[in-house]
């Protein structure tokens, strides 16, 4: 080997959801593959350290230290899963701050191996033609250059290996995946889908598709339903790196991976136009080096990734690398949502639920499908995620007046049912909607700190009061009682599921990636987190991120071994 | 120190009663420290103490199933209102105490843990009627939720979290193995937690 011969065939920046796939893939194939995550090492199993800690053993039972929370996690605790069980696998917003305009952008992130694939929902659902046609159909945004066909294999794919649970609908609109059985609805939610499905002839419930086992997988054990899941499941059943594509990696003896080093810049070699490595960080002795590779593979998130682009600068490229576009930054999105119905069901008082499934009902999109579900308010739609359970004894101690025998006899029952509605409203690309670097403001890294900017759109609350309306009234017609609708209002950030800043397109003038996640400016380097993401659509997107990284890797794979890279 | 005897300590710190001033206790001890070195005064006098176990076992008696006393609940109130309350809640809940004592000697010339049941009853009833009022005597609204509300999320969380509520008040169920969300309530009886 020559002294200028590359230490690696690729580095993979990032060990999340997309990280731990283009990992997994690209080793598979035989690369040697360095991974770099700025966060802690997180074992599988051996680091979870709350799993199945019962709360009598927990400070102060799992009741949340607020100065702490106040002064260093201020975001992140506006997430719902962030708690005392949780709380060391997210960012510490105080020792990595960001800024963003005055109404504010929730940066909701992760500082550990496997990122957010720990703590994410795992809802996945596939996206159609009715995503990827959107912005050519109405003009917003640019075109994607893809379609459906192209995807469906890595879709299969992906679902393969992760194990994805659900029922089999045969909608063209949300195309069905690669199923394991899927996690029951319980006697409301199906007493709800009923009447619904009754009632509106054109909407249809369904079970909730997630990546977790109800059977045995690829060696990993099915969900044991026992709730918390964000803690870390040391059966597996979930799809997180750790569970599935950390070990399918690191199996093939191809797998470097580096925690606690933080990737400050991506260097670039004017001559031979490719990108020759990454420069690092450590971030517990802040001492910087450097690692050299054939192919780049950008996985840190969105925001991590762009801001990455944006701090490799060079007389190439002052405004950050493979940014000849322009459009760098630009058109960030995230889920309109925090939008909730939610009201009482009578009945059902003999029936209880066994088990924490932490899954639920969705009802895919129903507005803007064709001539008879066209909305004259909004383009685009949202899909609705829900749940039905009896109220437990928090509800009910804060209903029930006094003390006593009395009052302790009515917590001991479960309280009346329940039934709650999510929606979850497509975010339109606005190029105002992004972010930048203050060059001004390093982090404790001498990294510049990322400047957010955002702004919901008119379409976006459109959608928002269509849900609200819509939702009332089928709440309302499967006879819950008491219905209440939160305010038309959502937290920029708060669906976690922030996307654009360095999209794909066919034309290199407005888009920062080609149809393969590669950058057009800068051959060798991938983006394939949701970075890359061209529209929105209104379904959880992480399915999305991990077949086109997986499509991605295959064509970088090809493109090496042709010699074209 | 092993994680399991680091969370042992923290429990009998816990027990102990450390600090009142400790601001933060979780994150002295995520910082590593032991838990025994933040053990100083107790947050209560023999008199407040006794005073919470009286009212523990007011709130949740003993039924068929243990109360709140037999649970230790006292204990968590004691550690929750010396180290995870701000020094305003800590304020209304001790001066709680405090009024309780000092009406039940007007009334029946002892301490509140000392009275009768149903001065004690009568006592309680008013500080809930207290509690529902929003403002003050003086009509300023109140920031800090009104001794009686304190009480009694104090008693139902202390609890409905800890290992006997869950386990004999409750059906504690961590490892269901399987999902029924047409389970029949007569089966089990009650609700179950984890
Ligand atoms: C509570 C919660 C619920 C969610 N539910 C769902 C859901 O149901 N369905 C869904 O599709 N999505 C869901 N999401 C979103 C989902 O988690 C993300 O879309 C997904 O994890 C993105 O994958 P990623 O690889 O791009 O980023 P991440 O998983 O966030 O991983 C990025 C990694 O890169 C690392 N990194 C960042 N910058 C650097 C750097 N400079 N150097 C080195 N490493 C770096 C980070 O530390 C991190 O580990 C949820 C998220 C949360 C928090």
């Amino acid at each position: 080997m020559s002294d200028n011969a590359p230490q690696f065939d690729a580095i993979v920046i990032g060990s999340g959801i997309t990280g731990g796939w283009a990992a997994k893939e690209l080793t598979e194939r035989g690369l040697k593959v360095l991974m770099l995550e700025r966060g802690a090492m997180v074992e599988h199993g051996i680091d979870y350290k709350t799993e199945h800690m019962p709360p009598w053993e927990q400070p102060f039972h799992g009741k949340p230290p607020r100065a702490l929370y106040d002064e260093q996690y201020p975001v992140q605790r506006r997430c719902h899963a962030f708690n005392e069980g949780t709380r060391h696998f997210f960012n510490n917003d105080r020792d990595n701050p960001y800024a963003s305009d005055p109404q504010g952008f929730s940066w909701i992130r992760a500082n550990v191996v496997g990122g957010r694939s720990l703590l994410w929902g795992r809802q996945v659902y596939r996206w159609s033609d009715l995503d990827f046609e959107a912005n050519s159909r109405d003009g917003h945004g640019i075109d994607w250059p893809l379609r459906y066909r192209d995807l469906a294999p890595w879709y299969s794919h992906v679902e393969k290996f992760i194990g994805v649970s659900g029922q089999a609908e045969s909608l063209s609109h949300l195309p069905d995946s690669e199923f394991l059985p899927p996690m029951d609805l319980n006697v409301v939610e199906r007493g709800f889908k009923h009447r619904i499905e009754q009632g509106y002839p054109d909407r249809c419930v369904t079970h909730a598709r997630v990546a977790m086992l109800t059977r045995p997988h690829n060696g990993r054990g099915q969900c044991h339903y026992c709730g918390p899941c964000e803690r870390g499941c040391s059966a597996g059943a979930y799809f997180s790196t750790q569970s599935s594509t950390l070990p399918a990696a690191r199996a093939t003896g191809n797998l470097t991976l580096k925690s606690d080093c933080v990737v400050e810049g991506i260097d670039y070699d004017p001559v031979t136009r490719r990108a020759t490595g990454v420069r690092v960080i450590d971030a517990n002795n802040r001492r910087r080096s450097a690692f050299t590779a054939r192919l780049v593979f950008l996985c840190a998130s969105t925001i991590g990734s762009t801001q990455i682009l944006l701090n490799s600068r060079s007389e190439q490229f002052p405004n950050g690398l493979a940014n000849n576009s322009g459009v760098l930054g630009h058109h960030l999105m995230d889920h309109y949502t925090g939008i909730n119905g939610f009201g009482m069901v009578p009945g059902y008082e003999d029936k209880t639920i066994y088990g924490w499934r932490q899954a639920g009902l969705y009802i895919p999109r129903f507005r803007n499908l064709d001539d008879r579900s066209q909305s004259p308010d909004f383009v685009r739609g949202y899909g609705v995620q829900g749940f039905a359970f009896r109220l437990g004894w928090q509800s009910m101690a804060a209903q029930t007046p006094g003390f006593g025998a009395d009052f302790k006899r009515a917590l001991r029952q479960p309280g009346p049912w329940g039934i709650m509605l999510i929606g979850f409203g497509e975010c339109l690309p606005y190029r105002d909607n992004r972010i930048e670097l203050d060059f001004k403001r390093p982090d404790r890294f001498g990294i510049p700190q990322v400047k957010v900017h955002f702004a919901w759109g008119e379409n976006e609350r459109s959608i928002g009061a269509d849900f609200l309306q819509q939702a009332g009234t089928m709440l309302e017609s499967a006879g819950v009682q008491g219905v209440r609708m939160t305010p038309n209002s959502a937290v920029p950030g708060m669906g976690i599921h922030e996307m654009g800043t360095a999209r794909m397109g066919d034309d290199p003038t407005e888009s920062v990636l080609n149809r393969w996640n590669q950058a057009h400016d800068v051959p060798n380097l991938f983006v394939t987190d949701g970075a890359c993401m061209t529209s929105s659509s209104c379904v959880n997107p992480s399915l999305t991120y991990m077949a086109l990284t997986a499509r991605a890797v295959d064509y970088a794979a090809a493109q090496l071994q042709t010699g074209q890279l | 120190m092993s994680d399991q005897t680091r969370r042992d300590l923290l429990r009998r710190a816990a027990l102990l009663c450390g600090s009142v001033a400790s601001a933060s206790l979780t994150t002295r001890l995520l910082a590593g420290e032991d838990p025994r070195a933040l053990v100083t005064t107790a947050t209560f006098t023999e008199r407040q103490q006794a005073a919470v176990s009286r009212l523990s076992d007011m709130v949740i008696p003993p039924t068929d199933t243990p109360g709140a006393l037999a649970a230790g609940v006292p204990d968590f109130i004691a550690s929750v209102v010396g180290h995870w309350y701000e020094a305003a809640e800590r304020k209304v809940f001790l001066e709680g105490l405090e009024r309780l004592d000092a009406r039940s000697r007007e009334r029946g010339l002892q301490d509140f843990a000392a009275a009768g049941e149903a001065l004690r009853e009568e006592l309680l009833r008013e500080e809930e009627q207290l509690a529902i009022s929003p403002t003050d005597a003086s009509g300023v609204a109140q920031s800090v939720p009104r001794f009686f509300t304190q009480l009694k999320e104090l008693v139902v969380f202390g609890y409905y979290t800890s290992e006997v509520g869950m386990k004999q008040e409750l059906a504690y169920l961590p490892m269901p193995g399987y999902y029924d969300g047409d389970y029949d309530l007569s089966k089990v009886g009650r609700q179950f937690v984890h």
